[in-house]
């Protein structure tokens, strides 16, 4: 039986066939030739490899990272590719990782560039290649080097985002979350994973202008299951941050103001819970 | 005489260990810590106890911190000092000086005689981490030696140290480059037995099984807190000992009469690892067990022995690159060219200024930012503990 997700090793000319990855195995493009075998890191292997982020990859859904690199005269390029266990997981440590939202028009798949770092994301994968130098004259190499890796790589459309309103949203500050390590630059509700999404529910965010000079974030997770939102719904409220003022409390909705003087509101609705923070005014409060 | 900040390739061969390195790879999560984890684990429930109660007793001496200026922090621009990523020393020169200046309001020549006597044993603190993308400066470190130099300090009573021997050759810190001026790692660590390729333990352990810089931390000198290191052999390889004891290094204890604490401008996730981090886990051995329980609380208790309170007189951060994300280790793709160069004797204050300036830089660059105070407290708890000033507005910050 073939089973495409397990990694195996296959040569195709000269490149090895990782998942559904390519990774050139000796040489690619004008002159860039392998230096070493790829090294491969899987599961727990990655602590240690990485600095200080792998609870981010484990938490999103990690896999296997691939490391390779290629020399040309004194300059080398930089290939990871790490094999994540969804493309919700790619796509989520995509976002947390990529920096400035732009986008190569030379690159087929969702991508975030300058001249010293590609961020790629495609399906299941998400690839860097780094340009040490950042000299501008390797981009189109990184280009070959990302479209070469990625080519049997069939591409696929996640929906996760789409729950999330398109009116007033900002664009490219999407963002995915799957425990706290995600959720640790953009809020700080608690300790721990106060949400308990306990690293199998992905919760979505992303920033809704109000006016020129103000906007807030909104955030939602769907944990499709009534009782399992009641239980973590419950335990926000228990478990708020110190530095919150709780505003009101009841057992679907909870309004607090944060260290910085900004609203937040925190609402359950069946299987979900919504949220919206950093609000610069308090919100209104419908009768529940 | 120009240099390029990316053409310290000069300063050693470019290989795969590098990319490894500057990739984040080769322990530095281990070594450096997980600012998610950090944050993530503190303040669950009160962190460990540790001996900073037992230093704070100890009397304090003229160059105690906060030292010569509490709440002062000088940053000095120049837009010249880097063009086309070619760092200009003599502008350096000219930054350094003015800063120092600036700190301590007197020439650069009564500056010297009031933070140094010319038989000092003069430690330069450097952070080499994120070789040829954040490693501080070689023209930065050449303008404070000259400037020792002219004031009689003899450059064999100069030492550049880090924690980590290795770091320094990556980071340019050789011999070769600082003829006559002591390198020194405080410890050694076998890259490949960590990498699981090396064919036996002999490159970090003696035939007695003891670390080989174990004699390189004084036993008698320690920050204790209450929590154990790891017991694997990669743990052992990387910080010398497990237990409940991280032992200060004896050139701290025994042999630098100053310091010259110079750290890099960049972040560690919603943090930053700039001056008192530099020296809070530079100094000491054993330091990954401190990460999750004591998080950032070390980078002020172990600056509050005396060997480090009492002797560091001068915090440099070198802010002519700046990196906003993805450090603590080298991230090229968020680098800028802040073209800075900060100086104070209160590294809290130092720190404190850094910190609000990374915040904004991580805002203006489209970066989330949880400005949770839990990510400056412990500049505040310095604060409570007498060793600077935290409070914005008692700062005296000046940028020229």
């Amino acid at each position: 039986m073939f089973y495409r997700c397990i990694v195996f090793l296959l040569l195709i000319n000269s490149a090895q066939l990782y998942a559904d990855v390519n990774i050139p195995a000796k040489d690619f493009g004008q002159g860039w030739k392998a230096s070493g075998k790829v090294r491969q890191f899987s599961g727990d292997n990655l602590y240690g490899y990485i600095n200080g982020g792998a609870e981010l990859f484990k938490e999103y859904g990690f896999k296997s990272l691939y490391i390779q690199t290629y020399a040309k005269n004194k300059t080398e390029l930089g290939l990871e590719v790490y094999e994540m266990t969804s493309p919700e997981a790619a796509l989520g440590i995509y976002l947390a990782k990529r920096g400035v939202s732009n986008s190569h028009p030379d690159i087929s798949s969702l991508n975030s560039w300058n001249n010293y770092q590609f961020t790629i994301v495609k399906n299941r994968f998400y690839v860097i290649i780094r340009n040490f130098e950042g000299d501008s004259s390797f981009v189109s190499d990184m280009i070959d080097l990302a479209e070469l890796v990625l080519e049997d790589v069939q591409e696929t459309e996640t929906n996760i985002l789409h729950v999330l309103p398109k009116e007033n949203r900002i664009q490219g500050s999407e963002y995915i979350f799957r425990g706290p390590f995600a959720l640790q630059p953009v809020y700080t509700f608690g300790e721990g994973d106060i949400l308990q999404l306990k690293g199998d529910v992905f919760g979505v965010l992303a920033d809704y202008r109000i006016d020129k000079d103000t906007s807030y974030t909104f955030m939602t997770v769907d944990y499709s299951d009534k009782n399992r939102a009641s239980l973590a719904f419950e335990n926000l409220g228990k478990n708020l941050d110190a530095t919150n003022e709780v505003l009101v409390s009841t057992n679907n909705l909870i309004v607090f103001k944060d260290f910085m003087g900004h609203y937040s509101s925190i609402n359950l609705t069946n299987e979900i819970i919504s949220c919206k923070i950093k609000l610069v005014e308090l919100p209104v409060i419908k009768n529940r | 005489m120009k240099s390029s900040y990316t053409s310290m390739k000069d300063a050693f061969t470019f290989n795969r260990r590098s990319f490894m390195k500057i990739s984040g790879a080769i322990g530095g999560g281990l070594l450096l810590g997980n600012p998610t984890a950090w944050a993530e684990e503190n303040a669950r429930k009160e962190p460990p106890a540790t001996n900073v109660n037992d230093v704070l007793e100890v009397a304090r001496k003229k160059h105690s911190l906060p030292g010569y200026a509490p709440g002062k922090v000088v940053e000095i621009h120049d837009h010249d000092v880097i063009t086309d990523k070619i760092v200009n020393p003599d502008i350096v020169v000219k930054m350094l000086e003015k800063s120092i200046t600036t700190l301590t309001g007197m020439d650069m020549k009564k500056s010297f005689a009031e933070l140094f006597n010319v038989d000092d044993i003069v430690g330069i603190k450097v952070n080499p981490v994120g070789p040829r993308v954040i490693s501080v400066h070689l023209e930065l470190v050449d303008a404070v030696i000259d400037w020792l130099e002219k004031n009689g300090v003899a450059r064999k009573n100069i030492i550049i140290w880090d924690r980590f021997d290795y770091m320094l050759t990556d980071g340019g810190f050789t011999k070769e480059r600082y003829p006559g001026i002591g390198i020194v790692g405080l410890q050694t660590m076998d890259e490949s037995a960590y990498m699981g390729e090396a064919e036996d333990d002999s490159g970090w352990l003696d035939e007695n099984g003891v670390h080989l810089s174990m004699n390189n931390f004084d036993q008698s000198t320690y920050y204790w807190a209450d929590v154990e290191g790891p017991k694997e052999k990669p743990y052992l390889n990387q910080h010398v000992v497990n237990g409940k004891y991280s032992y200060f290094g004896k050139l701290l204890t025994q042999k630098l009469t100053k310091i010259i604490n110079i750290a890099a401008f960049k972040n560690t996730g919603n943090g930053i690892s700039m001056a008192t981090k530099n020296m809070g886990y530079g100094s000491i051995c054993n330091t990954g067990r401190l990460h999750r329980p004591l998080f950032f609380n070390v980078c002020t208790e172990v600056l509050a022995f005396p060997c480090i309170r009492d002797k560091m007189v001068l915090n440099i951060t070198d802010a002519l690159v700046g990196q906003y994300d993805g450090g603590p280790m080298g991230d090229a793709k968020f680098t800028y060219e802040k073209k800075s160069i900060f100086a104070a004797t209160d590294p809290f204050a130092l720190d404190m200024i850094c910190h609000n300036q990374m915040v904004q830089k991580r805002k203006e660059m489209g970066v989330r930012v949880n400005e949770h105070p839990r990510y400056t407290e412990y500049l505040r708890y310095a604060e409570k503990l007498g060793l600077g000033i935290a409070n914005p507005e008692n700062i005296d910050y000046v940028k020229i």
